[in-house]
Formats: structure tokens, C-alpha cells, sequence
């Protein structure tokens, strides 16, 4: 059942060019850094060109993926597929698991093509390539894939309508992108020593930070020995954990709201 | 044949009994024999062969190494020491000095003046190479690496210049020691076209006067170069790239006084340059390009001149703690080139004719809020910058007078996402005019 989805949502998301389109964002996004760097009569290291492209993707990934949870899971009730499914028996936890996981098994498959491809001309840009630190960098970008995409799941989940979807992603995307950090920021100078966990907490709870720091001291960006008393209290977990909590939370925190809102609505009987 | 092996096992095994390692060793002279044998002046060649002695050298030799000669050290002091003028010590590894801070123990270790130590490699001992209270040695051409099995602050310093002036320092590799080079109270002495990364500061520097670092790269350190209460130090066609960690910087200057800062290439670092209680210092044709912060001058960096700067793609251009700047942005008409200036040069002479003026909200928020830094790389810091230049909230102004062209070879990462947008509207289009197309025909 699980292969028979997957081989679904690879016709639909073939036919609905988000496959060429996040390919060629990401392939042309990646190879613009590249080029900018490829100028400079300076030495760049492999590290620093994959913050940068990480940066640009920050822009982008998390709307496609945003995009694709959602309309995926909307085109389900729109097309009357679900109350189908429902009806062999699946139930809505299957169901909600299975689709969540076969959207994962064909986005994060080309993202990470399009990332290896986008990489091929690094090599003549970069002094030297570290496969260690690429491994990273997409293992990085998978987690923020599949963290979009459960909550474009759940945006799925909860509307139907075209235009009110997209307005709520777009509205999501803003918030992660630049609501959070801007709260962040105004509420940064009134930040004392006693606060500073608190800040953490709220701070990591975005998954883009979270995946953000993992990726930094992952790539020795941040370094985490010899921290003044203020930053030990900040980064008060390993990046692993901050990860892997964050990634836990939003993902079973958008599957589960999924499910319990499906089965209040009861899709079954439309 | 089992027997012929049982014999060979036999004879093997008494040679080993009657002949024990240490005694068949001695069938070759220790460097330390060689030495009390040698007349001043000699040059004594070793072997390729490793030395399993710590070496104290006090006549005028020269001592050179084969291919893989070794000089292993006790583990309990220097593994070689300079007591003597005019020393050349060429082509040898040195490993295993003692690992007690509070020693001082080296690799190489120096006390007297006008030697050499050229091509050497250091490995796994505290300090590499100690200069202490001498002047006129020449350090060429050496590798020295930090001893990995000790944490960062357990390690000593690559090359440590201790009351040490007038001496050479060229074409050293030097890698993942505590600091690069550490000076502390040594003066008028050259270091040049050195590689230096992988340390806590590149550049430790402390009471040390008219120095002059030329063509030196440091790169990946903690911090490039940390000048402090230092006077007439000049900096020339060095490199200071990649020191990102939440407070590296490329060059620091804490109390560093009538520097000449020259031709410098600062990119890739948290910041550029940072500057406090440091004044009248010469800032001249550097290119200080895609930094999270450019300069970061607090007030308390007075009568400082900036002329012919390049300040490009920095997240942040500028920032300061408070107050007043009082710092010259032009020097004889010649100002600096900022990427984020509409520059109207209506006579065409290079120079703009309208004034730079920059001001930053979020500078203030990083003086007061370390923590600030963890926003550098967000979208959010332009709305945030720019809307509080609407509201008039914006501190920590600066004008540069007359600014100049900017020659663009740098990658604008705030850019990206204007791009981005243009590009994802581009392909949706194409995509849309594609189905339309295949509907007509269908």
C-alpha cells in the first residue's frame, strides 16, 4: 500500500511541475552563489559557500515544501480520494503516516539530486571539497524539508479552498521567515541573564534556527568551547538535541493536529 | 624448511636478548655527543634516523637534518634548546616537548640571538617555537602543528616572542596551536608571508611595539588578529578571511594605537574589523567585503582616518557601541567605497558627489545584546534596519564626505531572495505558458 502512494504522489508531483520547479531553484539558486564566489580573486572555503547557499534556500524550501504538503493533502479531499481510501479500511492515522512518508520519499530524493547536481561546479570555486560537510548541509536541508512539509500537510488537512490555502502559506512562510525573528529582535534588548533561557527556548523552537545552529556548529561555523557565561546559558543543549526536538515537535505536533482535525471533520462521509 | 625457520626464529631471538634496543642505538652517536665533539662553526649533518633525546645546543654549529631525521624528545622539558649565538638548525621534525603550561616547554626553544631555524617541523609539543628575551633570529620556512591530543587552551602558542625583537618570521605554516604567533613585549620585528590557521587568535599580540606584518594569510582561527596595547604595528597586504564564530573577528585593535592597516583583504569573518580605545590608526586601501559586520568602532576609537576602503556586502556595513563617532571617513578628499551608496558622480572624477551617511538600529541592540549576533544571517535585519530608519530610530551615524566608485567582485547574499522571487516567477510563468500551449494544441 505504502509503494502503491508513493507511486502516486510521484505521477501528481511530476505532472504538477513543482518537481521542475524546485530542481531548478535550487540547481540555478546554488550555481548563482558559486558564480559570485568564482569571481572573487580571494580564497573561499567550501563551508562558507554552503552557508550561503543555505541562506538562499532558507528563502525558498520551506515555502515549496510548505506548498506540496498542502496542496497534496487538499487535492485528497478536493478529488474525494480520501473518503476512497478511508473506505478500504485505512485509518486516518495510517493514512495521514503514509502520505507524509511517501511525500517524503519523493521530495527529499530530488531536492537532494538538484543539491548534488547544484554542487558539481563547486569544485572548481572551492579550494577543497569536504564530503563530510556537504553530507551535512543536505542532511540539514532534508530535516527543514520534511519539517515544511508535515505543517503544509497540516495546512491541507485543515482547508480545502485554493486561495485561502495559498494565503495561509504564504502567511506561514512570512512568519517563519521574518515575524519570528523580528519579535525576536525587539524583544532582544530587554533580554537579562535571567531570560537568556527562555530567549533559547523560544529562539529554537523556529525549526529554521534550530536546523540553522545544527548546520553551523555541524560545520564548525559556531564554535561551542570557550563560550562566555551568556552564550554557555544560551546554547544550553548539543545541536542534536535541538534538532531532533524540534523536528519531533513539529513534525508529530502537524501529523497529529492532521489527523485529529480529519477525524473531526470526518472526511469519511463527504 | 621448518627447521630452517625454527633457526632463523632462534638466532633472531638471542640477537634480541643480547642486543636490547637501547644498546643497538647506541651504535649511533646522539645529537648531544655529536655536539660536544663539534668545533664552533662546524656543520654537523644527522642521519635519517630518530633521536630519542631532548638537545641543548651552546656553541655556533649548524645542525642539519636528512630527509626523516627525528628529534624525539623526552617529553619533560624543550626538545631542542638555543643557548648560544648564531645557531643553524635546518631540516630536522621535532616532536614531544613537556605539556606543562607553566614551563614554557618547546619544540624549539630559544635564548640567545642572530640564529636560524629553517624548514623544520614541529609536531605534539606545547609551544613550537619560544623566542625568549633575544633578538635577530630568522624563522624560515617552518611547519609547526599544534599538539592535537591537548584541548585548545591546554596547548601552547605556535611561535611565542617573549621580550623578543628584530627578528625574521617568513614562510611559516603554522596550524591548530592555541595562538598562531604570540608576541608579548617584542619589538621591530618582520613577519611575512606566513599561513596560520586553526588557532584561538591568528595574531595574539600584547605590549608590543612597531612590528610590521606583510603578506601573512590567517584563516579559520577563532580570531585573525588580536592587536592589543600595542603602538605603531603596520599591516600590509595580509589576508584575514573565515573566523565565523559568534565573536571572532578578523582584526581586533583593544588599546592598539597609530597602526597602519594597508591593502588588507577582510572577508568571510563575524567581523571585519573591531576597534576599542584604539586611536589615530591609518586605514587604507582594504577591502573589507562580505562580513556579517564590516566595522564594528566603538566610541572610544577616536581621530582614526579610513580613505580608500572598499566596504562591500557586509550584513552590516558599520556598527558602534553609542555616541558620537569621531573618526575621519576622508582623508584628502578621498573617501571609501560603500556598496550600499547610490553614488551620483556627475564630474566623473571617481569621487561621489553626494555624501555617505549610515546609520544602524541594530548596531545599538549588538552593543548592548551579544546575543544580537545570532541575527546577522536573518532576512529580518533589513525590514528591522529599515523600518527603523522610518520611524528615526536609527543610531550610530557616520558620513564619509566624499565616498568613491565601488569595484564589485563580491557575493551579495541579502540579494538573493530578490532574485529568488524574480526566477521562481519566471519558471511558474514558463510552466503556465507551457500547459496553456499544450491545451491549445490538445
Amino acid at each position: 500500500m505504502a509503494l502503491v502512494m508513493i507511486a502516486k504522489e510521484w505521477k501528481e508531483f511530476y505532472r504538477s511541475s513543482l518537481l521542475v520547479i524546485t530542481a531548478v531553484l535550487i540547481v540555478v539558486s546554488a550555481w548563482f552563489v558559486l558564480f559570485q564566489y568564482g569571481v572573487m580573486e580571494v580564497p573561499v572555503a567550501l563551508r562558507t559557500g554552503i552557508v550561503s547557499v543555505f541562506q538562499t534556500s532558507v528563502y525558498f524550501l520551506p515555502l515549496i515544501a510548505t506548498v506540496y504538503g498542502a496542496f497534496s493533502m487538499a487535492m485528497e479531499k478536493n478529488r474525494r480520494t480520501l473518503p476512497i481510501v478511508l473506505a478500504r479500511g485505512i485509518t486516518f492515522q495510517q493514512f495521514v503516516l503514509r502520505k507524509f512518508i511517501s511525500l517524503f520519499a519523493i521530495f527529499l530524493p530530488t531536492i537532494m539530486i538538484a543539491y548534488i547536481i547544484a554542487m558539481i561546479p563547486a569544485k572548481t570555486v572551492f579550494g577543497s571539497l569536504t564530503v563530510k560537510e556537504f553530507a551535512v548541509f543536505l542532511f540539514s536541508i532534508m530535516v527543514l524539508a520534511a519539517i515544511f512539509m508535515a505543517i503544509g500537510l497540516l495546512l491541507g488537512s485543515v482547508i480545502s479552498e485554493k486561495l485561502t490555502l495559498i494565503g495561509l502559506i504564504i502567511g506561514i512562510w512570512l512568519t517563519f521567515i521574518y515575524l519570528i525573528d523580528l519579535l525576536l529582535m525587539y524583544w532582544l534588548p530587554s533580554v537579562a541573564m535571567d531570560d537568556v533561557l527562555a530567549f533559547s527556548i523560544v529562539y529554537f523552537l523556529s525549526p529554521i534556527h534550530a536546523v540553522q545552529y545544527f548546520l553551523f556548529v555541524q560545520l564548525d561555523v559556531y564554535r561551542l568551547s570557550d563560550l562566555s557565561a551568556l552564550y554557555e546559558q544560551f546554547t544550553f543543549q548539543s545541536p542534536w538535541l535541538v534538532l531532533i526536538f524540534n523536528a519531533v515537535l513539529w513534525i508529530g505536533l502537524a501529523i497529529g493536529l492532521s489527523i485529529y482535525l480529519l477525524k473531526r471533520k470526518d472526511v469519511s462521509h463527504d | 624448511m621448518r627447521k630452517q625457520l625454527a633457526a632463523i626464529f632462534v638466532i633472531v631471538g638471542f640477537a634480541f636478548i643480547c642486543f636490547p634496543r637501547s644498546a643497538m642505538a647506541d651504535e649511533q652517536a646522539s645529537i648531544q655527543e655529536l655536539l660536544e665533539t663539534a668545533e664552533p662553526g662546524e656543520s654537523i649533518q644527522l642521519e635519517n634516523h630518530v633521536y630519542h633525546e631532548d638537545v641543548v645546543i651552546d656553541k655556533p654549529v649548524t645542525i642539519k637534518g636528512a630527509e626523516n631525521t627525528v628529534i624525539h624528545g623526552t617529553g619533560d622539558g624543550n626538545v631542542v634548546t638555543l643557548n648560544h649565538d648564531g645557531i643553524t638548525l635546518e631540516n630536522v621534525t621535532v616532536k614531544n616537548s613537556g605539556s606543562i603550561l607553566d614551563y614554557d616547554y618547546a619544540g624549539i626553544k630559544i635564548y640567545s640571538n642572530d640564529n636560524r631555524v629553517i624548514d623544520t617541523t614541529i609536531e605534539d609539543s606545547l609551544h613550537g617555537i619560544y623566542l625568549s628575551e633575544n633578538t635577530g633570529n630568522e624563522l624560515i620556512g617552518n611547519t609547526i602543528i599544534g599538539n592535537q591530543q591537548l584541548t585548545q587552551s591546554s596547548r601552547g602558542n605556535g611561535i611565542h616572542l617573549f621580550h623578543s625583537s628584530d627578528n625574521i618570521i617568513r614562510n611559516n605554516t603554522i596550524d591548530g596551536a592555541r595562538d598562531g604567533v604570540y608576541f608579548s613585549f617584542s619589538e621591530d620585528n618582520q613577519v611575512d608571508r606566513n599561513r596560520i590557521t586553526n588557532h584561538r587568535y591568528g595574531l595574539h599580540y600584547m605590549y608590543s611595539d612597531d612590528n610590521t606584518f606583510h603578506q601573512n594569510e590567517f584563516f579559520e582561527n577563532t580570531g585573525g588578529a588580536a592587536i592589543m596595547y600595542s603602538d605603531n604595528i603596520t599591516l600590509t597586504g595580509n589576508q584575514f578571511y573565515d573566523h565565523h564564530n559568534l565573536q571572532s573577528f578578523g582584526i581586533l585593535l583593544q588599546t592598539a594605537n597609530d597602526a597602519t592597516i594597508e591593502n588588507n583583504q577582510i572577508h568571510f569573518n563575524q567581523k571585519g574589523i573591531f576597534m576599542d580605545q584604539s586611536n589615530r590608526n591609518f586605514f587604507k586601501g582594504n577591502v573589507i567585503t562580505n562580513n556579517q559586520i564590516g566595522l564594528d568602532v566603538w566610541n572610544s576609537s577616536i581621530n582614526n582616518q579610513f580613505t580608500g576602503n572598499h566596504i562591500l556586502e557586509n550584513n552590516l556595513q558599520y556598527t558602534t557601541n553609542d555616541g558620537e563617532d569621531d573618526n575621519e571617513w576622508s582623508v584628502q578628499g578621498t573617501g571609501n567605497a560603500w556598496s550600499d551608496h547610490n553614488v551620483i558622480d556627475l564630474d566623473e572624477d571617481g569621487t561621489a558627489d553626494n555624501a555617505y551617511v549610515h546609520t544602524s538600529a541594530f548596531g545599538e541592540v549588538l552593543s548592548e545584546q551579544p546575543l544580537g549576533v545570532l541575527f546577522l544571517h536573518s532576512p529580518a535585519l533589513t525590514i528591522y534596519e529599515k523600518w527603523n530608519e522610518l520611524i528615526g530610530k536609527e543610531k550610530g551615524t557616520i558620513q564619509d564626505p566624499n565616498p568613491i566608485h565601488v569595484q564589485r567582485e563580491t557575493a551579495s547574499i541579502a540579494s538573493f531572495g530578490l532574485w529568488i522571487m524574480v526566477l521562481t516567477a519566471g519558471i511558474v510563468g514558463f510552466i503556465y505558458w507551457r500547459k496553456k500551449r499544450q491545451q491549445r494544441r490538445g
